[in-house]
């Protein structure tokens, strides 16, 4: 036996593993080698230190109430399903929307030719008829006037000072009509101008009126989440929900990345992967524009994020909606073609995502 | 009684907390996670090296549990499931941040120290030398590779048995023993080269 060969067998020594022979081996070369004495002596220190939680800092004595206070400030039940919980993730993803998104949603209803009133019962097969997709984006831009932007961006950002502007105000109630809503051939667009033709006199009205409707579905009683001065029937037009998704993909959060994006979380149910969308409004007319023209036509393009283990793929489109750009970004440890598939196959609808709807 | 983390060991089963809670009874999560912060944490601490990182992400796994408690199988045992979510959470934040995390020895933060080896504390020598041996060990925990952490932490403090650690590492059982294997020998390299590069800087300032 020699010093390598102790080396080899030191754990399992000190663990008390080995055969009586093996260790009778050992013990003979441990009597002559000082070196070896001192490694199993260390060997044996070392577990015993590893054992030991004495450098382990404690906790901050409040731990236990700072994580009972975050899941009373991110209600999320466990069981996901049950109406109470559905309730304080709809006044969650109120939230979200209307707090630093609220600027986003203003702009974007002052540029809105007129509401597309939500179908009372939210039935989702009707709400799939008017999902956004890439393809008719040019058209739409094209036909639909801009807006003052100057004027906007002074107060962007700042929701509450857009919405007391007076002027700005009487905007909101009173969208402009679309200017050649009669000259349009594009078969989308003319579902749209249908639409807003049909409703053009009672929209505003019944958007509220579906509105009430909207808010005692999703606030709890007695809440005072909802932010007084936000326009309320907005809220439905900044929520281009994800939808079209495979079916094992179950929404986990909802998160304001910046004051104009919105991040979906997504996990997978079967193999527990994450997918993130983020849908950015591209808020300046210019931006807007150019990404257009630089777009149109074009599918989806997409970079390699990170190597490593996890292997994290992004994959970009983008689509119109009532002039607008809106930046799609999908991030998914998933090959890429896969990804691409999805974000190829990914719709946007009008209206709260799938899981949010009872 | 109390267990080895100074926690209360009381009569209801952790796993019939779990379904308490998963019925909403937030007294009864509040129990788990009075239970289980300890265990949880010194595993994250070990895992991701920095008092504070280990305490956020400490935090998000029991918002992780809370929000997972659906997918939970109360027909097995709570505590490897909840270790195995604070383990993917803790390797998952060290590859967020992306780069290595030096432990800092001079954090004086309060320690649960308890005078558990009288031997060590009588005899001054064997007190000395266990005393860097604990420097060396703590340095070198963290250059292991972060599943090398995981598993000598899992078996060393949380005394957990090859099964519940290869459930939790999703390894399969006999590979356990092998990893603990090459783990404690990494250490010993890593242990060994710091002794060395110290030795060779004294050598040179003697010099």
């Amino acid at each position: 036996m020699n010093c390598q060969q102790i080396d080899e067998y030191l754990f399992a020594y000190c663990d008390e593993k080995l055969s009586p022979e093996l260790r009778s081996l050992i013990d003979e070369h441990l009597d002559s080698c000082e070196t070896c004495q001192n490694m199993v002596r260390m060997a044996k220190m070392e577990s015993q230190i590893l054992a030991d939680t004495t450098d382990i800092p404690l906790l901050s004595e409040d731990f236990t109430s700072q994580v009972m206070h975050s899941i009373f400030d991110q209600p999320s039940t466990p069981a996901g399903a049950s109406s109470a919980g559905l309730l304080a993730r709809l006044s969650q993803y109120r939230l979200y929307i209307g707090g630093t998104a609220a600027a986003a949603v203003i702009l974007l209803v002052l540029y809105l030719p007129g509401f597309i009133p939500l179908n009372t019962n939210l039935d989702s097969s009707k709400l799939a008829d008017r999902s956004i997709t890439g393809e008719s984006a040019p058209e739409q831009v094209a036909d639909i006037p801009l807006p003052d932007v100057k004027t906007l961006e002074t107060d962007y950002g700042n929701s509450a000072s857009v919405v007391q502007d007076d002027c700005l105000a009487d905007k909101i109630s009173t969208p402009t009509p679309p200017a050649s809503s009669a000259d349009n051939t594009a078969e989308e667009k003319q579902k749209l101008s249908s639409e807003i033709d049909n409703s053009k006199d009672s929209h505003t009205t019944s958007a509220v009126k579906q509105n009430d409707q909207y808010y005692t579905l999703t606030l709890p009683e007695g809440s005072e989440l909802i932010d007084q001065d936000l326009n309320e029937s907005e809220l439905d037009l900044l929520s281009l929900s994800p939808s079209n998704l495979p079916t094992e993909y179950r929404l986990e959060k909802i998160i304001n990345t910046s004051y104009n994006a919105i991040t979906y979380v997504y996990s997978n149910t079967v193999n527990n992967d994450a997918l993130e969308i983020t849908v950015a409004l591209a808020y300046n007319a210019d931006i807007t524009q150019q990404s257009l023209a630089g777009r149109s036509g074009e599918g989806t393009d997409q970079k390699y994020v990170r190597s490593g283990d996890a292997l994290l793929n992004t994959a970009n489109t983008s689509i119109s909606y009532q002039g607008h750009s809106f930046e799609i970004n999908l991030k998914a440890a998933m090959p890429l073609d896969k990804l691409q598939e999805l974000a190829n196959s990914i719709k946007f609808q009008e209206a709260l995502p799938d899981e949010l709807i009872d | 009684m109390l267990n080895g983390f100074g926690e209360l060991i009381v009569l209801t089963s952790d796993e019939l907390l779990a379904s308490k809670s998963l019925d909403g009874d937030l007294a009864a999560f509040e129990e788990l996670v009075n239970r289980f912060k300890n265990r949880v944490f010194a595993l994250v601490y070990r895992i991701v090296g920095q008092h504070q990182e280990a305490e956020d992400v400490t935090q998000d796994v029991f918002l992780t549990v809370y929000e997972k408690l659906y997918q939970y199988d109360n027909s097995k045992k709570f505590a490897p499931w909840i270790f195995r979510i604070a383990t993917n959470a803790s390797i998952s934040a060290l590859r967020r941040k992306k780069k290595v995390v030096i432990l800092n020895f001079d954090e004086s933060y309060p320690s649960n120290y308890e005078l558990n080896n009288a031997s060590f504390l009588t005899d001054p020598q064997l007190m000395f030398e266990r005393k860097e041996l604990e420097k060396e060990i703590s340095a070198a925990i963290m250059k292991l590779p972060e599943n090398y952490r995981a598993v000598i932490t899992l078996r060393y403090h949380l005394d957990l048995d090859n099964q519940e650690i290869a459930d939790i590492l999703d390894i399969n059982r006999e590979n356990v023993e092998v990893r603990i294997h090459r783990a404690r020998k990494a250490l010993r390299k890593i242990i060994l080269q710091q002794k060395e590069e110290r030795g060779m800087k004294l050598e040179l300032s003697a010099n």
